[in-house]
């Protein structure tokens, strides 16, 4: 099956792109929704500034001391830590995640804000990159934040859709490192926005699940 | 006569700052300032940027004030300044003379703002404002007008560590010799090869949503703007014809060939300017820029 829906590899046209929606939405919408924490939709569809939106509600563990400072080595368990994580997990905010195509650079880019509660109305906007960063040490997503190397590459920004600030990873380095993971035969549309996502979401607490091979071979 | 580049740097706007009553009575326990701090002048680059402003706010107006009135309350940082129109928070990151040419309908001069030193208003502005933060704004600016005309950042990523503090002091200093110095390094001259090289255009339409029929008559709100992008090429598809501005906006919003709708209802302000819509973008290119590369263009629905 030829995929050439990209053909100037790694940059997109923006009806590439909603191609790459639509192919990302079929492979991980039921995934990403499979453990009740996060959900996906495409904001926007068939219009000219679509984007998905993940959103991913965070817990902590309820009566937890609000510690500042997380263990400094997570492989070094203590007892006090283990008793800690059996206490029942709260809501404890949620950050909303967008993969907004931009028509400059020719690539997604990730924008991101952070909530204080998991519900809609009137929550308290979190815009402090250091706060987000703790916000989701604090949950289970630990374990796939590799902060420090794209850490320099966050910033605030206007949402180019919506307008108003959201922290955004500056999208100067994609092309280089989507070149460098696709090598000489490329991405194709189906593939695309699951690479770009493994290479930039780390960075900030956002990890695909893994996908049942007879989704990921749906033509 | 002096170059049309020139004279869009040299375009100034007048301000006339008053502080927000409420924090007047935090500083001074008084809505009323004491004279002659009541109000501050200053003349702002249209090409220029709030957060350059700031410290001699701070310096030539704040600081004396408290300092006379005998206030204890010294605590004003920059990072918390923001400035307010028609009661709307104005973006810092946007160039001044796209503020006014957005929300100012008669001309108003001078522009009359008000400063707020509490109560930042976060979410909906970006938080602390500061000469660096803005250094570093101008400089994401400015690598993606290089990416759009070139397809890499190439010319921003060569230049000497020491030339890149010379774009931003000539910026925020307002200094023409330093800017251009290294701004003819991003950009060169010659306008033949630079019309041939240049991929696309950047630029952003800067369009306020809302009833036709009610817009021109409403105080205009900077958040019924739509900012659109799109690179858009010199000349038309496979021909030598130049692109204007019309077809610009057509390309932009996807409308179609046939479709002008918007020549007859709309006009298009750069710089103060209104620019006719078969103005060649090429010629804009050259002329109109803002210190960030981009032509930032405003349209507002003239039918009242």
């Amino acid at each position: 099956m030829t995929d050439n829906c990209i053909k100037d590899f790694p940059y997109l046209t923006y009806k590439g792109f909603t191609t790459c929606v639509d192919a990302f939405e079929q492979q991980f919408s039921h995934a990403i929704s499979a453990d009740g924490s996060k959900s996906l939709r495409i904001v926007g569809r068939g219009g000219r500034s679509q984007y998905i939106q993940i959103t991913a509600v965070l817990y902590k563990h309820k009566g937890a001391i609000d510690a500042s400072e997380p263990p400094e080595d997570l492989e070094d368990i203590d007892p006090a830590f283990e008793a800690h994580n059996q206490l029942p997990l709260q809501e404890d905010g949620r950050i909303d995640y967008h993969i907004v195509y931009s028509q400059g650079w020719r690539v997604p880019v990730l924008y991101m804000r952070a909530y204080a509660s998991s519900s809609q109305s009137k929550s308290k906007v979190i815009l402090d990159i250091g706060r987000i960063y703790s916000m989701v040490q604090d949950t289970e997503l630990r374990g796939a934040l590799e902060a420090v190397e794209f850490g320099g590459a966050l910033g605030v920004q206007d949402h180019p859709v919506l307008g108003e600030p959201y922290i955004y990873l500056h999208p100067c380095h994609t092309a280089t490192m989507l070149r460098a993971v696709g090598g000489a035969g490329g991405i194709g549309c189906r593939e695309y926005l699951a690479a770009w996502l493994s290479l930039v979401g780390p960075a900030v607490g956002l990890t695909l699940p893994s996908v049942p091979l007879e989704r990921q071979t749906q033509k | 006569m002096e170059p049309t580049v020139q004279k869009i740097w040299n375009g100034m706007i007048p301000i006339e700052l008053q502080l927000a009553a409420a924090d007047a009575i935090e500083l001074l326990a008084s809505a009323v300032l004491p004279e002659p701090f009541q109000t501050f002048y200053m003349l702002v680059p249209r090409v220029g940027y709030l957060p350059f402003t700031t410290a001699r706010i701070k310096e030539q107006w704040l600081d004396p004030m408290l300092e006379m009135s005998g206030s204890r309350t010294q605590n004003v940082k920059e990072t918390e300044f923001w400035f307010e129109y028609n009661k709307q928070p104005l973006k810092w990151h946007y160039p001044v003379g796209l503020l006014y040419d957005m929300l100012v309908r008669e001309p108003e001069l001078p522009w009359s703002l008000t400063l707020h030193v509490r109560k930042y208003p976060t979410p909906k502005l970006i938080p602390s404002p500061s000469i660096q933060s803005m250094r570093d704004m101008f400089m994401a600016m400015i690598k993606e007008a290089d990416f759009i005309r070139n397809g890499s950042t190439k010319r921003v990523m060569d230049l000497a560590k020491s030339d890149q503090m010379q774009l931003l002091d000539g910026l925020q200093d307002h200094s023409f010799e330093k800017y251009f110095a290294i701004h003819s390094i991003i950009v060169p001259a010659s306008k033949g090869a630079k019309t041939k090289s240049l991929k696309a255009v950047p630029l952003r339409f800067y369009m306020a949503s809302g009833g036709q029929e009610d817009s021109a008559k409403e105080a205009p709100d900077i958040s019924q703007f739509h900012v659109s992008q799109f690179p858009v090429p010199l000349t038309k598809e496979g021909s030598t014809d130049l692109l204007v501005l019309a077809d610009a906006f057509r390309v932009c919003y996807e409308i179609d060939q046939s479709g002008d709708a918007f020549v007859t209802n709309c006009a298009c302000i750069c710089q103060g300017v209104s620019i006719p819509w078969e103005t060649p973008i090429s010629w804009l290119v050259d002329n109109f820029f803002y210190a960030d590369c981009f032509l930032h263009l405003v349209v507002l629905n003239t039918v009242s």
